[in-house]
């Protein structure tokens, strides 16, 4: 990594809020006849949001000017030592998780609740290194009916139970289990 | 004296098998779902009422109380365990408490956070049983004006908080604030930041925002860390807490306290917001500020006391004027409304009776959440050798059943999913993100506060100067950022000084 | 190990048991409530009490959800999206229905079928106990000499207490409108002092009422609430404004059979009639005659009409003046 492209990295993130502060004040309100409600002279509800704008706009810029300061005058000290401290970490499992929380909440909405759980507990254990089905099959089945009985049977949460086939598979389930 | 044969037949009322079982299980259930990463004490609240139709009123009432005293508790045990705050007001004990179990001491840890609980919610429910009436119209001379200016001294906290980059955490702190104000307006109903999308019109709940960023943002970087989790209970946890230890600490304790009891009376604010301010308060009274964020034991302590002590205060409000100033209240007097009995003066010349039960329902709380909360803390310790990879999935599904339960609307599970990502990307860069659910949290709150005031006093901005109380809370917010601002400044200006004196 | 079992052969097996469930007769499983705000209001207190009452006269348990947010809206929108098969019904109060008016959210009243008129109740306007005006012409007169002086806690910009503040504006007897967000913190700010008067329905505020800590002073109905037989009607200060009522129903999407409408509506007519229930609406002032669906449709239509017709009114006068 050369200087340059390390300082542009450092100097992504304050630079997109610095432009952020400054677009979104177009989308604060859906039409502009809205603000027309607010009467003269008194405070409305674009006030707060169009000041806090400003404050986030100005703390980025000055970290922008900081860091592309810090930057032009000295190489970036850290990166070596930091890489160092940690033996093992692996970046690519992290955004596999992410991901895979993304393709739980996706799942909740299509498979219902009962069985995007029952997936994810598996697969999240054999992400995290736990690949024997001893294991596996227990914690996720165990797991998924506890889970049911307490926040379905118990709380009444209005979880989700799918669309179509799943619909009336998890209700087929809810009704094997008594909670129906 | 009177009083006194109340609290009595109170007590009486409060140890009859039923009440008692009742509130027992109300604080073990409190206090396990505080503690479970994502279900917060609202949650388990909401999640109880239906169960409360078939008790008594004061029953209903013990039951909950136990649930909000154990809850508000509970959280600090993830806090402390896995840094993962059960509840928003348990972050601050993410900041000394998970420190110190990083140093091998999660026991000694958790004896404090629950003895500093206990005598907090145990000061304020005897200040609810003695003072609840004159206090009450105490707090009914608070206006909104009084109620921006605390909420500026808690803004000013988060500030005064921030270890180092002060811009970083200011930035952070407005980010926050600006997601607070998405969704309809609080006084013209206008929907702001919408993009089209009608679901942005509810706005973006704090509670989502911060099951995303520590939960699901903390899980994710454990299983790319692969963290051994048994070496933070290396010595069995750390020795235990003597008398002498508790004495060193009575100072924060104390002033946790007193700051829960005050900030516990004003509507919308609460535990979370009780908890911060005394972290940021003890920050600079300890005198060990410049340690703090490396577990130092008083500021584990004042928050701790500080989040307990708004729980009886809380109740001020809503058993005297009937005004819940929080969700958790609230869920209290749908229960209290759906037996018929309405909270308010006349509970207090009709019902005597049923208050003092509660009032000693409350007390005994206090008292037996140590030992519910030292039970619990045990077996979520056992529960901390399960491998990283089960723990994991589990506090996710467990979060996003916490996100969803907020309002049960599923937008709000794709928006703890989204903080998730940015939560992680903030802890691998090292970008604050604590005063970032502060801002959310506090930041409609100020805003709400502020328009009101100006409707309510014609648009005079100096309103704020003008009222007595207003003036003083403002005042001692001035002087705090001054306080906590001195040594910067110190800094800057003897760094200066030296500077000059190398040139020359 | 045997309950792992049970919900592996479940799970193959549920596809084979679905079939059947659809023949079965309604209701057959739990209906969700949809309260469509949170724990602790009158919407919610409505919902709960419905749902205990009417499940055993439906036979099937009645879970409630309180889904709040936007006025009302976000709860709304779930049961548009949930399957129209009465297995979901929802709180639709006259807040949210002013606010489609008001030009929020997308909803209109004919993408509902209201099931039954549960609670209906006039609006009121109070003072706190130490205020100088014991009569509304007093305090009528004192808005007419100071105009915009005195200060109404409202919930509110272009909800019905905004409208009414507007309306007393239109007839020469000017006030303030200051809008609080929270319910609480709206009495909270009348009792203590700190606005002049409150505008709301009296359910909510009963305790205070009892207690003595807010005193009526005026009705905004044709004629006097049969509970306040000592406050005045605005009817009789020729004031036209008792053409906004404080409606709570229960309603399903519009597409839901006819059939599940009727057995739902039968369900809640009986618990129209228990004397819990008219224990329930009396202590909160909010008794009603039964309606059939169809009636109580057309009380949610008219209501919109009339809602958007002052908002209109207001908006084109705002217009002129500019």
């Amino acid at each position: 990594m050369t200087r340059a492209t390390a300082l542009l990295l450092r100097a992504a993130p304050p630079a997109l809020i610095v432009v952020a502060a400054l677009v979104l004040p177009g989308y604060l309100l859906p039409n502009p006849e809205a603000a027309a409600l607010v009467g003269e002279g008194e405070a409305g509800p674009t006030l707060w949001p169009t000041m806090l704008l400003w404050l986030v706009g100005l703390c980025a810029a000055f970290w922008l000017v900081r860091v592309v300061w810090a930057g032009l005058r000295a190489p970036p000290p850290e990166a070596a030592p930091a890489a160092a401290g940690r033996p093992v970490y692996n970046r690519r499992l992290a955004w596999a998780g992410v991901a895979m929380t993304f393709a739980y909440g996706y799942a909740i909405e299509m498979m219902g609740f009962a069985v995007a759980t029952l997936l994810f507990l598996a697969a999240w254990c054999v992400l995290g290194g736990i690949r024997r089905a001893v294991v596996l099959v227990p914690v996720a089945a165990i797991g998924t009916v506890v889970l049911l009985y307490v926040f379905v049977a118990l709380a009444q949460m209005p979880l989700d139970r799918g669309r179509g086939v799943f619909t009336a598979a998890t209700t087929g389930l809810y009704q094997a289990i008594g909670i129906y | 004296m009177e009083v006194f044969d109340l609290i009595g037949a109170g007590f009486a009322g409060a140890f009859q098998p039923f009440n008692f079982a009742v509130l027992v299980i109300g604080l073990l259930v409190g206090v396990v779902a505080g503690a479970l990463p994502g279900i917060s004490f609202v949650n388990a609240m909401a999640m109880a009422l239906p169960f409360t139709y078939l008790m008594a009123p004061t029953q209903a009432m013990a039951f909950l109380g136990g649930i909000y005293a154990g809850g508000v508790f509970g959280g600090s045990i993830s806090s402390i365990l896995i840094n993962i705050p059960g509840t928003p007001a348990s972050l601050p004990a993410c900041w000394e408490g998970y420190p110190l179990t990083r140093k091998g001491q999660s026991r000694r840890a958790l004896a404090i956070a629950i003895t500093a609980s206990a005598t907090g919610g145990l000061v304020s429910a005897i200040l609810l049983t003695f003072a609840a009436p004159p206090f009450a119209q105490f707090a009914l001379r608070f206006d909104q004006p009084e109620f921006f200016a605390a909420t500026v001294l808690g803004l000013l906290s988060v500030i005064a908080i921030a270890k180092d980059r002060p811009v970083i955490s200011m930035l952070s702190l407005f980010i926050g604030m600006l997601i607070g104000t998405i969704g309809v307006d609080p006084m013209y109903g206008l929907p702001r930041f919408g993009f089209g999308v009608s679901e942005m019109q509810s706005g973006i709940n704090f509670t989502v925002v911060m099951i995303g960023l520590f939960a699901i943002g903390e899980v994710v970087d454990l299983i790319a860390a692969k963290p051994d989790l048994s070496v933070r209970r290396e010595g069995g946890g750390g020795r235990g807490l003597s008398a002498g230890d508790l004495w060193r600490i009575k100072g924060s304790i104390g002033r946790g306290t007193g700051i829960g009891c005050m900030i516990g009376m004003i509507p919308g604010a609460g535990a979370t917001v009780g908890a911060v301010i005394a972290y940021g308060v003890e920050k600079q009274a300890s005198g060990r500020g410049r340690d703090f964020g490396t577990g130092i034991e008083q500021g584990l302590a004042a928050p701790e006391a500080a989040k307990n002590a708004t729980t009886g205060a809380a109740l001020i409000p809503l058993l005297t004027l009937g005004i819940p100033g929080s969700a958790a209240t609230a869920i209290m007097l749908a229960a209290m409304m759906l037996h018929g009995v309405s909270p308010g003066p006349l509970l207090f010349t009709g019902s005597v009776e049923t208050v003092y039960t509660i009032f000693a329902s409350m007390l005994l709380a206090n008292l037996l959440m140590i030992v519910a909360a030292a039970l619990v803390s045990r077996g979520f310790s056992t529960l901390m050798r399960t491998p990283p990879a089960i723990l994991g999935a589990f506090i996710i599904v467990l979060s996003i059943v916490g996100a969803y339960g907020v309002r049960n609307n599923f937008f709000d599970v794709w928006v703890c999913l989204a903080f998730g990502a940015l939560g992680y990307v903030m802890k691998r860069t090292g970008f604050p993100s604590a005063p970032l659910v502060l801002g959310v949290i506090l930041g409609p709150l100020a805003e709400r506060y502020f328009l009101t005031s100006l409707a309510n006093y014609d648009n005079d901005y100096t309103i704020f100067v003008q009222r007595p109380i207003s003036a003083t809370i403002l005042g001692l917010a001035a002087l705090f950022v001054l306080w906590s601002l001195w040594p910067l400044l110190r800094a800057l200006i003897g760094r200066q000084g030296k500077s000059r004196k190398g040139y020359t | 190990m045997t309950a792992s079992k049970i919900a592996v052969s479940a799970l193959a097996g549920l596809l084979a048991i679905s079939p059947a469930l659809a023949q079965e007769k309604y209701p057959s499983r739990p209906i969700e409530m949809i309260v469509t705000f949170g724990p602790g209001g009158g919407a919610d207190l409505m919902g709960r009490q419905t749902a205990r009452l009417a499940e055993p006269v439906l036979g099937v348990a009645i879970p409630v959800a309180n889904i709040s947010g936007a006025s009302g809206n976000a709860g709304l929108t779930r049961l548009l999206t949930n399957p129209a098969d009465g297995y979901s019904v929802a709180t639709l109060i006259a807040l949210s229905v002013s606010s489609w008016a008001a030009g929020l959210g997308t909803a209109k009243p004919s993408d509902f079928q209201v099931v039954a008129m549960m609670q209906n109740s006039p609006s009121m306007l109070f003072v706190p106990k130490n205020s100088p005006y014991k009569t509304a012409r007093e305090f009528l007169d004192a808005a007419k000499a100071n105009p915009g002086k005195l200060r109404v806690a409202t919930s509110g910009l272009g909800t019905q207490d905004d409208i009414t503040v507007r309306y007393l504006a239109s007839q020469g007897f000017q006030a303030k409108n200051v809008p609080f967000a929270k319910p609480a913190e709206r009495y909270a700010s009348t009792v203590g002092g700190h606005t002049d008067a409150l505008y709301e329905e009296p359910g909510d505020v009963a305790q205070f009422i009892k207690s003595g800590d807010l005193r009526p002073l005026m009705v905004f109905d044709a004629k006097r609430h049969e509970s306040f037989p000592d406050v005045t009607a605005s009817m009789e200060l020729g004031l036209q404004i008792s053409d906004l009522p404080n409606f709570r129903t229960i309603a399903v999407p519009a597409k839901t059979p006819k059939e599940i409408v009727d057995r739902l509506a039968a369900a809640m007519n009986q618990v129209l009639d228990k004397p819990e229930w008219q224990k329930f609406c009396r202590e909160t002032y909010t008794c009603t005659e039964k309606m059939t669906p169809d009636q109580a449709q057309q009380v949610v239509v008219k209501f919109h009409d009339t809602v958007k017709g002052y908002l209109d009114r207001f908006g084109a006068e705002q217009q002129s003046q500019k």
